[in-house]
């Protein structure tokens, strides 16, 4: 009856891992400390992923703590479904109630202050020392509020950047469902590498399909510090077709790029001009989360350098970085991206800590932006790891002029999918 | 610095372990073990515990059905561009190996007894 064996049977019959994970039946505790510890900072896609696959994985051989700085995650991704109406906040909300209860993640809701990579050892704002034998640093990213003049986490409170799901989101969702009539909504997009890159471009959708049904003669100007941005001639088809006149996107080139801001004025200002905003969304550059630069793990660049194999960092081997916060070469910083790189490096772990099989690395992407109620758009790729980086191997994206019938399949398909994601990174 | 087997070499393993497969011949834990291995790029999308919404469930599909829904949209005869993608990256022993695994298990994501 081989299609009756369990995973752990396979790993007893084949005599791979055969030992521990006999014994870990029988003692999980003991053999928690003679296995490995695993440590995991960010319970987002990436860090929630690969805790949950190394403890589900290795059958109880490896104990995995997770340092989460919430009880609870609001998601990146989805979140501009919240600010077009879309989606209740709750549906984007998560806990980690199943890593616990299902998987055994310990998690600890706490924020990592200090990494020691040379004593292998994190310590907790609360004061808790955890040791560890391969740590994950899964931050995410953090905003880089010096590169706008006059933009700070207190300007944050009255020019959102809801760029980091959560009260951020909340803020802006409110100020636009309170904009005066006519009033302008001045969207400041941020330069190259930064998290989600169609991002900010649907969520000029959804703040577009807001203000057509509540205020109509509303105005969306987009600043960007780029010349060109994901999706674009996708993005602009949808802004001719859905939101005719309501949308202006001023390219880097052009003057878009935003100089300094003016939180009591509510004032936006370029190299040409300055702009009064009746709600101004200010997402500037970013770098990799606060913790992977205390941790040395950073470059000139301000993001991570990792080994495409294992997403193992290149500073250090007992550490792996994940997501948004590492350098994934062709890869985007995406939520997909996240999960696809958590689980190649909870292979890795779990195959340097328990001799565990390792199979070649695979790498897959796919964003979906929706532009309308029934519309729509999708980009995807599969990667493969090389020496230099993780590297594209084939990709698709939608097109214009694509039926009515493809691109409200796709838009259910967007829903179907971060139902199966969030199932995948928290269930 | 570096763990334990931290300077083994990861890319160039263990396949040598997974035979060549025919549709005709059992599932081994072998096939089983690396399919498992490849369901988890699936299950991003594909939701194991039910079937709702526009991304079908594909735990439980018979093998044979599964291995010719991938040589189609392999080959352009299925339609979906993430789907087309997903099964050119794929190659004929990983699609075996993947159906052999799906279909090992039951609705609720369990294998079956």
């Amino acid at each position: 009856m081989i299609s009756a064996l369990t995973r752990r049977e396979f790993g007893l019959a084949t005599g791979a891992s055969g030992l521990a994970l006999g014994t870990a039946a029988l003692a999980p505790g003991l053999l928690n400390a003679a296995e490995g510890r695993v440590v995991v900072i960010g319970g987002g896609p990436g860090g929630a992923t690969v805790a949950k696959y190394v403890a589900k994985d290795s059958g109880g051989a490896l104990a995995v703590t997770l340092v989460q700085a919430e009880p609870k995650f609001t998601t990146c991704f989805y979140s501009n479904l919240y600010l077009g109406g879309y989606r209740d906040f709750d549906s984007i909300t998560h806990d980690y109630d199943a890593l616990r209860e299902k998987h055994g993640v310990d998690v600890v809701i706490d924020r990592a202050v200090e990494v020691d990579p040379v004593g292998r050892k994190v310590t907790l704002e609360g004061g808790r020392t955890l040791d560890y034998d391969r740590l994950v640093v899964a931050p995410g990213i953090q905003i880089l509020y010096g590169a706008i003049e006059g933009y700070s986490e207190a300007a944050a409170e009255i020019m959102p950047h809801a760029w980091q799901a959560g009260p951020q989101t909340r803020l802006l969702r409110q100020q636009i469902e309170a904009m005066e009539d006519g009033g302008l909504f001045v969207l400041a997009a941020p330069p190259n590498p930064y998290r989600c890159p169609p991002g900010p471009y649907e969520r000029v959708c959804s703040v577009a399909h807001h203000f057509k049904q509540h205020n109509p003669s509303a105005k969306i100007l987009i600043l960007d510090a780029k010349e060109k941005f994901s999706k674009q001639s996708l993005f602009e088809d949808a802004w001719a077709t859905y939101y005719d006149g309501m949308i202006e996107w001023i390219p880097g080139d052009f003057g878009g790029r935003v100089l300094a801001v003016d939180p009591e004025a509510m004032t936006v200002t370029t190299e040409d001009e300055t702009y009064q905003a009746a709600v101004a969304n200010i997402v500037p550059a970013q770098s990799a989360g606060a913790i992977a630069h205390q941790a040395g793990l950073t470059d000139d660049s301000g993001w991570c350098p990792i080994v495409p194999a294992t997403m193992q960092s290149r500073m250090n081997d007992d550490i792996h970085v994940l997501g948004d916060a590492c350098i994934a070469g062709d890869m985007p910083k995406s939520a997909f991206s996240a999960n696809s790189q958590a689980k190649v490096c909870a292979m890795a772990i779990r195959a340097a800590l328990t001799n565990a099989d390792a199979f070649p690395p695979r790498f897959r992407n796919t964003c979906w932006s929706t532009v309308a109620p029934d519309d729509a758009v999708k980009v995807g790729a599969t990667y493969e790891a090389t020496e230099e980086k993780i590297a594209s191997v084939e990709g698709f994206i939608s097109e214009v002029g694509e039926s009515a019938e493809v691109r409200g399949q796709t838009r259910e398909e967007a829903d179907a999918w971060y139902a199966s994601i969030t199932e995948d990174v928290f269930g | 610095m570096g763990g334990r087997r931290a300077a083994v070499p990861l890319a160039p393993i263990l396949l040598a372990g997974v035979p060549a497969l025919g549709a005709a011949v059992p599932a081994s834990a072998a096939d089983l073990a690396y399919g498992e291995y490849l369901s988890a790029e699936c299950i991003t999308c594909h939701r194991t515990t039910v079937d709702e919404g526009a991304i079908p469930a594909i735990v439980g599909l018979p093998k044979q059905y599964f291995v010719n829904a991938l040589r189609d949209y392999r080959a352009g005869r299925r339609a979906n561009a993430v789907m087309q993608n997903v099964a050119r990256s794929l190659d004929d022993e990983q699609v075996e190996a993947l159906a052999a695994y799906f279909a090992s298990l039951n609705d609720d994501g369990g294998t079956e007894p």
